[in-house]
């Protein structure tokens, strides 16, 4: 410093270079040199110019920083309750692992470090020896892993896993199926499984020995799953059926789920279940008290890493059915295992989309079948029905009966309309996966003889009853009313209030079909369609959805004048924000919700009722907002679903009259 | 200058730690971490975004990192409060580095995100004049920027978050007078537009 100091003064002419001066303003310099700096820069311009040169670059990228750089990043997510989750997740299993062997001897080794380099070393040795007996007494008596309790901590893992949208899970597994008393391998399998938590879709493909895809299940968060398999059927099912499946048949273990939820789900209480300690990884034992011939299920082990909580394999003893080639002796136990074979997760962005895209070779292959109702088939069963009106009311029913074939069955007013019902099923009536049953009321009747005189009774009480808004037509048709007209007032609020009742029933009918239509397809099976029965899909929906709009649209205009002549047509801001769809089934399942309001208001005021019913009244005014949602929701569905070439008829109610 | 940041001296440092009251109030190991995670995070994040030019990736970090934090304290080792915001970033910065990202450093903000955010910048009562300057500027220092190594640059947004050499020397592990000089290039490097 002396030395530097000494320079200075010897030499008037130096002066700091930008590495100083940034130092310097830094406050980075030594005090000494600082002082000389600063000293100088009182001195000589030149420098200072070349100091506030330093400073302006400085606030430049400042303000670069703020007010280009950061606001440009993406704002970050409030992530805050994930990452909870996550360090919940990871405090468990922390807590889970602290008497673990190998965090023992670590604490042994770094308390003897310590201690050794003490000056009081014997004494030091002592006191290590005293912790490391403290320390294993800590470990013998450690309390009992409880099975519950750690199930539920690997569900928690589980649940942050699956449930992170920046990553994919890949797990790759091996299904074993061996007999137990000469550990026989009888047949082996390799289970690859995608899980994207964004999506919230699983892509799960089983290979056989020789690396071919033989089977695959595809299914969403909601748990509806689409199971392809060659040479079977295509099975449209749901999660939460698995475990009966599996139950039913261990050959479809390949959809099992190797997790503790999946175990819970597969034993049904974990109560019973034990824990045992080998090595890294937790064993959860469990045992039903029922091993008696009922019970398929004769023994499971869970095995859950300590290290992460993760379940990493799935023993289940059975009693053998026989009923797959490669099987033991009818009845005799065979275990399945699951074994996870490897386990990563990757960034999203950087797995493609089309891991979880079903194999078109398998789809393919599973397609085929042609004694189950495909998709395809029951959509164009559907689409054909459709188009002679069989679909709306109960006139015809479309089920998947237990011989998983499609069921067409139905009862037609005459001979000329069983007839038309079953002309327009030509195409499909000769499938094998298609039962068609349509016979005639005389032909029901002759089957079935004793049937009750409904109608006769209503027409009866119908005589002395009377519709809960009465007094308001009443009021309405009389001041309506030309002077001088024979027309009864009671015959117009008769006809007014049937009109209103049926136009109510047809809009609930259509409604009720677009929910069905709806219901009965997943997502993933409709995008999985052909092109054909995909445009048959659509165009059955926006004609069933145009019908509902007419319908309401006309309840709005017969309803208006008597029951909300002042009320203000609630417009799109009047409507709830909630009835803006977000997609197609959505939109549907609003409609429905609309419409079944709407019906129940109007059937309750209109309908005749023997007893008084003074709030029939109260409930029609109540559905004004109702009703212009359900024509609003009917155009967007119907616009939505629309396609220039739907032509075609739309369902008619003469053919369904 | 560097100031403007709020975050510019030791004291402000000293003063932001003892915001997090990790010391003052009892709570246990979880809510400790969640405290910090909520008083870090938006700083650990923009340094890896910027850095790294990767937010997705910034932001999975960020957490990884905290999570870091909560083993290393469940093992009983502790660190002390001055310190455990730079303990924050070098952890940061190595998991970043561990995931080979760094390859990205190079690039610059894409031209049409550029563009995006200086048409997005209030103008604050600025007449066009002034306004045209500014992006004078920002042009300046955004071409300057292209120009930085990746060392120079980790540097400078680490300068920027407030870090003293030595810290900076601490969380990038190299050592203060390398800091310095690569501090040095970069101010020359930017200043060669600024100056222009």
């Amino acid at each position: 410093m002396r030395s530097q100091f000494s320079f200075f003064r010897k030499d008037p002419d130096w002066h700091p270079d930008a590495g100083d001066l940034l130092l310097y303003l830094d406050g980075e310099q030594p005090s000494g040199k600082a002082a000389r700096i600063r000293l100088h820069l009182e001195a000589c311009w030149a420098c200072r110019v070349e100091a506030e040169k330093v400073s302006q670059t400085i606030s430049a990228f400042m303000d670069y920083r703020n007010r280009i750089l950061l606001p440009s990043l993406p704002s970050l997510e409030n992530q805050a309750g994930r990452f909870e989750d996550k360090l919940h997740a990871l405090a468990m299993s922390t807590q889970a692992n602290r008497f673990s062997w190998p965090s023992m001897l670590d604490r042994i080794r770094s308390s003897t470090k310590k201690l050794l380099r003490t000056p009081f070393a014997v004494p030091g040795m002592a006191v290590a020896l005293t912790l490391v007996l403290a320390i294993t007494l800590s470990y013998v008596w450690s309390p009992v892993v409880n099975a519950q309790q750690l199930l539920s901590h690997s569900y928690a893992v589980e649940q942050a896993n699956d449930n992170n949208p920046n990553v994919v899970l890949h797990r790759s597994l091996r299904l074993e199926k061996r007999r137990t008393n000469d550990k026989t391998v009888l047949s082996r399998r390799r289970i690859d499984v995608w899980h994207s938590g964004g999506r919230g879709v699983t892509a799960r493909r089983v290979y056989d020995d020789a690396g071919k895809l033989v089977a695959g299940e595809w299914s969403e968060r909601n748990g509806s799953s689409a199971v392809y398999e060659r040479g079977a059927r295509t099975e449209i099912t749901t999660r939460e059926r698995i475990v009966p499946a599996v139950l039913d048949s261990p050959e479809d273990l390949w959809r099992f789920d190797l997790s503790a939820r999946g175990f819970e789900g597969l034993v049904g209480t974990s109560a019973q279940a034990q824990v045992d300690k080998h090595g890294a990884d937790y064993i959860i034992h469990y045992e039903p008290e029922d091993r008696s011939g009922n019970n398929r299920l004769l023994d499971a082990a869970l095995t859950i890493r300590k290290a992460d909580l993760r379940a990493v394999a799935l023993e289940v003893t059975m009693r053998d059915q026989g009923s797959s080639g490669a099987s033991a002796e009818p009845g005799t136990p065979v275990v399945y295992s699951i074994v996870e074979a490897s386990f990563e997760q990757r960034p999203a962005a950087e797995v493609s989309p089309l891991v979880f895209e079903a194999d078109a070779e398998l789809v393919a292959a599973a397609a085929p079948d042609q004694n189950y109702p495909t998709a395809d088939l029951q959509i164009e069963t559907t689409y054909l029905l459709d188009r002679v009106g069989a679909t709306l009311g109960q006139e015809v029913t479309i089920t998947v009966g237990s011989d998983h074939k499609l069921h067409v069955e139905g009862v037609a007013a005459t001979e000329l309309r069983k007839e038309q019902i079953i002309g327009v099923l030509a195409a499909v009536r000769d499938n094998p996966a298609v039962v068609i049953n349509i016979m005639t009321v005389a032909e029901a009747l002759r089957r079935e003889r004793a049937q009750p005189s409904v109608v006769a009774e209503i027409g009866a009480q119908a005589e002395r009853a009377s519709i809960p808004v009465f007094d308001e037509l009443s009021r309405y048709f009389e001041a309506k009313a030309v002077p001088g007209s024979t027309v009864d007032v009671r015959t117009k609020i008769q006809h007014f209030s049937q009109q209103v009742s049926d136009d109510s029933s047809q809009a609930m009918c259509h409604a009720w079909i677009l929910k069905r239509l709806a219901n009965t397809f997943s997502p993933t099976e409709i995008s999985s369609l052909s092109e054909t029965a995909h445009n048959e899909y659509l165009c059955m929906v926006a004609n069933h959805a145009q019908e509902v709009g007419q319908e309401t649209e006309r309840l709005q205009l017969q309803l208006g004048p008597i029951f909300f002549p002042n009320a203000n047509s609630p417009g799109i801001e009047g409507a709830d924000q909630s009835t803006k769809p977000a997609n197609l089934a959505a939109a549907i399942q609003q409609l429905f919700a609309a419409a079944s309001r709407n019906d129940a208001a109007i059937q309750s005021s209109f309908s005749l009722t023997t007893g008084s019913a003074p709030e029939g009244a109260v409930k029609v005014q109540e559905i004004q907002n109702s009703l212009f949602q359900a024509e609003q929701l009917a155009k967007w569905v119907h616009q939505t679903a629309h396609l220039n070439d739907c032509g075609g008829d739309p369902p008619r109610k003469q053919a369904m009259q | 200058m560097w100031s403007k940041t709020g975050l510019s001296t030791e004291s402000s440092i000293a003063q932001r730690s003892s915001t997090l009251l990790l010391t003052q109030q009892p709570m246990d190991l979880e809510q400790k971490v969640v405290r910090v995670y909520e008083a870090l995070r938006t700083p650990v994040y923009q340094y890896l975004a910027v850095a790294f030019r990767d937010p997705v990736e910034a932001e999975d970090i960020a957490q990884e990192t905290f999570l870091r934090l909560y083993v290393y304290w469940s093992s009983g080792r502790t660190i002390a409060d001055d310190r455990l915001r730079s303990w924050i970033f070098r952890v940061a910065h190595n998991l970043a580095i561990d995931r080979g990202r760094s390859a990205k450093f190079i690039r610059e903000l894409a031209p049409e995100a550029y563009l995006s955010a200086v048409l997005q910048v209030p103008d604050s009562g600025r007449n066009p004049e002034e306004t045209l300057l500014d992006r004078e500027r920002f042009d300046a220092v955004r071409n300057g920027l292209a120009l930085l190594s990746e060392q120079e640059r980790r540097c400078l947004h680490l300068r920027a978050e407030g870090f003293s050499y030595r810290e900076i020397a601490g969380i990038l592990n190299i050592t203060s007078s390398s800091v310095a000089e690569f501090l040095r290039r970069a101010m020359r490097k930017m200043a060669r537009y600024q100056n222009a």
